[in-house]
């Protein structure tokens, strides 16, 4: 519980920093996910890089991803969201650069590697895995301070 | 057929897994050129490819297993040789009742070292153990030595040692086994670090091969005896003040070593005789980061080693009385183009580095790292060091001083580079004569990962 505090404190603190505001209660749901929806970690991440604004629902997230023309393949089906193509969307979202591997093949593969690298991810970097929310949500916040880190 | 069939499953199984669970791999290729101008060294240029495989067991264990192979240049070793870098299976369960919080597990090979790294930091094959308590940390590993490929290693502690490093025909490591206890205790006053660690290292080579037996009258210059020692430290690391850190450690070493010694009750006058190791190691550092300067980091490292002066080399050279010169099993070094063990030894390194475009976010160079050290060696005894150009006959006093610049630089994620530059300039009444001319060192090193 207090984990899930200083995160919600965290993010909070951080989002008017930067002028945005994540809506508590998806926050909620997001944090109690084991494994964060395809959907919801679209929203996350699109709302807190100003894509959407965060008033908007996770499928109003997707059609949104579907008209950024990122290459990202979205299911058509509710499914769970992989730590790679997390990192991917972070990556577009946030136009992190990424190494050289990434600039000849950019993906899920070396997205990860350089969200990794970056220390946004702290346990097993497998692209292949899935990822908690309350993960999700950590990620997205060392994303966040990472960019502001940036100016 | 059957024997088929059994591999099929198992190559199943395998692939399998693999795919069921969140696997990773990937390679890692690396080339370090360098030039030294001590003699019989010159240019050496070395490759090397690294694939890795890192993959989840269910939620407690991982398998990891890396392979490595290189292509080298260096005459006393292959054109191309290879080994298993690492193949371990970790387990970690936290949250246990039995008094520890966590419990790690890793069986295989791995990488192990001490606290200070002078004394161990080696690969070996074995079990590790963790046990996490909310005050501290206990660790227990247990390894050996003897299936590792010799030219990844550096154990060389015995004349035997040393003569089948020089063989073509052998390609495994000395056979020693390894032991180490570990006792961690994080912030247990103002924030400051205790650690304490006792190592064994048992030499095994009498179990496969014949060794110079006690009591053997006559001197034998073509073998050797067993090196067994001990190690027995404490330390303390943390923060002075904002941005000041310090790490100071202390070894005792005890041990034993076969000794070619006057004996009254031998035929000959003489005989071997295993004797004491009695030796220490200290070693102090003081490092002020200044972020706000282009993240500046200012250094200062003594490191003390005692040496023994009846010793006439680094290896099995104690001539009499108690062996007191300081034998790691295998660590770290100090110096660029002049790199002794921590036996007989006395330096201070001072070291400086910043990273001009820390700045410039963005920009290339950003991650630059350029620095300089300045590293004079004292030698504190008379006798041997691990250095064979160094006179064993000449008295305690400056051996010379190792000026080296270096700039590291990672453009990008999964590409590295570092350039290093270094000039001994000896003091020629510590070296033997013909072994005392400055020593000019440089390389360029790469890594690419993908």
């Amino acid at each position: 519980m207090r984990r899930k505090i200083y995160l919600l404190v965290a993010l909070i603190v951080l989002g008017t920093a930067i002028g945005f505001a994540q809506s508590n209660a998806l926050i909620d749901q997001v944090l109690g996910q084991k494994k964060v929806g395809f959907s919801y970690a679209t929203y996350l991440v699109l709302s807190a890089a100003g894509i959407i604004k965060d008033t908007a629902t996770p499928e109003q997230a997707i059609e949104a991803l579907k008209q950024q023309n990122w290459g990202i393949s979205v299911p058509e089906e509710p499914t769970d969201i992989s730590l790679g193509k997390y990192a991917y969307l972070l990556m577009k979202a946030f136009d992190i650069p990424g190494g050289l591997m990434y600039k000849l093949i950019p993906g899920p593969r070396y997205a990860a590697r350089e969200i990794a690298y970056l220390g946004f991810v702290t346990e097993n970097p497998s692209p292949y895995r899935s990822l908690s929310g309350e993960e999700a949500l950590q990620i997205l916040h060392n994303a966040l301070a990472w960019k502001e880190g940036q100016k | 057929m059957k024997t088929k069939k059994t591999l099929l499953s198992i190559i199943l199984i395998v692939v399998g897994a693999t795919f069921l669970y969140s696997f990773d791999f990937g390679v890692v290729i690396d080339n370090s050129s360098s030039y030294s101008s001590k003699e019989g060294e010159g240019f050496i240029q070395e490759n090397n490819a690294h694939l890795w495989l890192n993959l989840p067991l269910g939620k407690s264990w991982v398998f990891n297993a890396s392979v490595m192979g290189t292509f080298s240049t260096d005459e006393d070793k292959p054109v191309l040789f290879a080994d298993i870098e690492t193949l371990s299976l970790k387990g970690t369960f936290p949250h246990l009742e039995n008094g520890a919080n966590l419990f790690v597990l890793e069986l295989g090979r791995f990488f192990h070292k001490e606290f200070s790294g002078f004394v161990f930091a080696h690969r070996m094959d074995g079990v590790r153990m963790e046990f996490g308590y909310p005050s501290s940390t206990l660790q227990i590993a247990l390894g050996y030595t003897g299936l590792l490929n010799k030219y990844y290693t550096s154990l060389v502690m015995s004349k035997l040692d040393a003569l089948d490093d020089l063989d073509k025909d052998i390609l495994l490591a000395p056979r020693r086994l390894i032991g180490t206890i570990s006792l961690s205790i994080p912030e247990i006053f103002a924030r400051q670090n205790l650690n304490f660690s006792i190592l064994v290292n048992e030499d095994l080579r009498h179990l496969f091969e014949d060794v110079i037996k006690e009591g053997k009258e006559t001197f034998d210059p073509s073998s050797g005896g067993l090196v067994d020692t001990q190690y027995f430290g404490v330390g303390l690391d943390g923060p002075i003040s904002k941005g000041l850190f310090y790490s100071a450690f202390f070894y005792l070493g005890t041990g034993r070593m076969l000794t070619f010694v006057p004996d009254s009750q031998s035929n000959t006058g003489e005989a071997y005789l295993y004797k004491q190791i009695l030796s220490g190691l200290g070693g102090l550092s003081v490092r002020y980061y200044l972020e706000e300067f282009f993240q500046s980091v200012a250094s200062v490292q003594i490191l003390y080693a005692t040496g023994d002066s009846d010793s006439i080399s680094y290896i099995e050279g104690n001539r009499s009385g108690n062996a007191n010169m300081f034998l790691p099993i295998s660590g770290n070094a100090l110096g660029t183009a002049f790199q002794p063990k921590v036996s007989n030894l006395f330096a201070t390194e001072l070291a400086y580095s910043l990273k001009p475009f820390s700045g410039v976010k963005g920009f290339i160079l950003e991650s630059l790292q350029a620095g300089a050290k300045l590293t004079p060696f004292f030698k504190p005894s008379k006798g041997a060091m691990s250095e064979g150009e160094v006179d064993p006959a000449a008295g305690a006093g400056y051996l010379g001083t190792d000026l080296a610049v270096f700039a590291n630089l990672r453009p990008f994620s999964d590409l590295g580079l570092g350039a290093s530059l270094g000039f001994f300039l000896p003091n020629k009444s510590a070296f033997l004569p013909g072994k005392d001319d400055p020593i000019v060192y440089g390389q360029f090193v790469f890594s690419f990962s993908f």
